[in-house]
């Protein structure tokens, strides 16, 4: 069993079938929501798990492949505002949108540690990387944290005047983890991976 | 609230779906009612209370909608607070209502549906003055903005999909212009809703152009307003609001929408699912809320007010984030120049 979770501009079902057809030998879950991940990651352990570098991390789980974009395997994070371009002096009295890698509590120090702050500014998850914009659209977030390559591809897609602070931060890029012998195969598989469907989960290939 | 008002509430596209049914076999006498589908299986788990946890009460009644808000809402509180869910039914009095937040004593009150927010106004409404109820959060109800005010110590999420959501999707999806967007819409009930949107749709550089269709349109009302902004206004797309005065018979659908839209092709963006069909093309493309994501929403309002001590203070009603594509494949492809590559995007793909 392959678990996935990550966050893609497609929708889970559709790469679900992407990676299905890849990765033939066991089967293939792509979770869209945290805690789904999260429980059934402990009720039934699968064969190797697909996330972003901090899910892994944060459950403990060693990444066998690494997935690389520019030669590294890890991509600039930026603050995106709307209209006036956040200071990042005074983030503590924010809110600050985030997609949810890791529930609640986690997401909450990983974004405080991100930013490099003395207290947790207020945190709002969403689900998918389409909803980041609406927080701004809507004022429910004084800013979202999202890496570069998105904050430029949402760019595109909006006529608001979106702002884009630098942190200076950066964040790992998906990692497969292979957890048993039946896992050993898929890290095979992914290493072949086309890079049309490398790019459908923002890597350029895999390395060890 | 205002009669009207009431009458707009309870969109659910039920009636709409059994006349487009009748269309795509070629019959359109009276449409039977369609009984919604059943649910039997659906139940409500409440676990043993803790000590020392707040409760969150949930009233709603059981559907596969509500259910999916529902646990995941649960699933996102549980472990700050005891979640507690009681169904409403059509039998539910404003008194069982009050029976349920005395045995409970919740902190935060959710209350899901039009159904369930009228019997708690009414049991608002018998308490005496002064009364201090728990700070209540509002969703999945039709225009609630126009219903919050009705009501102390409110606030929630609206159930409408903004405007500028659905057509900044739109907009990704074609490969055609969207900037002019028509819609049609009862000035008596809804303006204050279309001004807001308008606003939203601003920012995102979309026109909107709403046509008033009066209290009780009529067919030729419909086709008037749908050829004054095809034509006249060459709109780039349409915007159909969850308004069931809009859909009220048969005639207003088949001699009113289908009629002008068999003409010419538009974009035609509907906010039920079951209007997008293959056999009849009324709604291209739908966009509805996302039930799992509208759960995790709610529940960050909720941590939100726990962590304000339970004040709704000046805060607004929130807009839903998170959207659920449907496409008719074929009208979308064939006469809309919607961009093959997107397919992925899709949630549900009607072929």
């Amino acid at each position: 069993m392959l678990y996935v979770f990550l966050h893609t501009s497609i929708r889970p079902n559709a790469l679900q079938k992407i990676l299905q057809q890849k990765v033939s030998s066991v089967n293939t879950i792509v979770f869209g929501r945290f805690r789904d991940f999260e429980k059934q990651l402990s009720q039934a352990p699968p064969d190797a798990v697909l996330a972003a570098r901090p899910v892994l991390d944060a459950q403990q789980l060693k990444a066998t492949l690494r997935g690389i974009r520019d030669g590294v395997p890890t991509t600039p994070y930026v603050l995106m505002s709307n209209q006036t371009q956040i200071s990042t002096d005074a983030l503590g009295d924010k809110t600050i949108g985030t997609i949810d890698l890791l529930g609640r509590k986690k997401m909450t120090d990983f974004v405080t540690r991100l930013l490099k702050l003395n207290s947790s500014p207020r945190v709002k998850r969403v689900t998918k990387l389409q909803d980041l914009l609406p927080l701004l659209q809507f004022q429910l977030a004084d800013a979202v944290l999202l890496s570069k390559s998105e904050a430029d591809k949402i760019k595109q897609h909006s006529q608001l005047e979106l702002q884009i602070t630098d942190i200076d931060v950066k964040v790992g890029l998906p990692a497969l983890a292979c957890l048993t012998p039946r896992g050993a195969p898929i890290c095979k598989q992914f290493e072949s991976f086309d890079p049309t469907v490398n790019a459908q989960m923002g890597v350029e290939k895999w390395i060890k | 609230m205002d009669q009207i008002n009431s009458r707009i509430l309870r969109f659910s596209g039920i009636s709409i779906c059994a006349v487009l049914a009748a269309l795509a076999v070629g019959c359109i006498t009276p449409a039977k009612p369609v009984v919604p589908k059943s649910t039997p299986q659906l139940t409500l788990q409440n676990d043993p209370r803790r000590e020392n946890f707040e409760a969150v009460l949930i009233l709603m009644p059981l559907s596969e909608a509500t259910q999916e808000v529902y646990l995941t809402l649960k699933d996102e509180l549980i472990d700050s607070f005891d979640v507690i869910a009681r169904s409403v039914t059509d039998e539910t009095t404003p008194q069982a209502i009050g029976q349920h937040i005395q045995d409970a004593k919740p902190s935060c009150l959710v209350l899901m549906d039009n159904r369930t927010v009228h019997l708690y106004r009414s049991y608002q409404l018998s308490q005496p003055s002064g009364t201090d109820f728990p700070t209540g959060v509002v969703v999945m109800t039709s225009y609630l903005g126009s219903i919050a005010n009705h009501l102390d110590k409110i606030t929630g999420i609206a159930y409408e999909i903004p405007e500028v959501t659905v057509f900044r999707n739109l907009r990704t999806f074609l490969d055609q212009p969207v900037r002019k967007i028509g819609v049609l819409y009862r000035k008596v009930v809804l303006e204050s809703y279309i001004r807001e949107q308008m606003k939203f749709a601003a920012m995102e550089q979309f026109e909107t152009i709403p046509i008033d269709v009066g209290k009780t349109p009529t067919p030729a009302d419909i086709r008037r307003a749908l050829t004054e902004l095809r034509d006249y206004n060459q709109v780039d797309a349409i915007w159909v609001l969850n308004d069931n005065a809009l859909f009220a018979s048969s005639d207003l659908i088949a001699q009113g929408w289908l009629a002008e839209l068999n003409k010419k092709p538009l974009p035609v963006v509907v906010g039920v699912t079951n209007l997008v069909q293959k056999d009849v093309h009324f709604g291209a493309f739908a966009m509805v809320p996302d039930h799992s994501a509208l759960g995790v929403q709610t529940a960050n309002l909720i941590y939100e007010l726990a962590d304000e001590d339970w004040e709704i203070g000046d805060r607004k009603i929130e807009q839903p984030l998170s959207v659920k594509t449907v496409i008719d494949y074929e009208q979308a492809v064939n006469h809309l120049n919607f961009k093959e590559e997107m397919i992925d995007r899709i949630d549900i793909v009607i072929r």
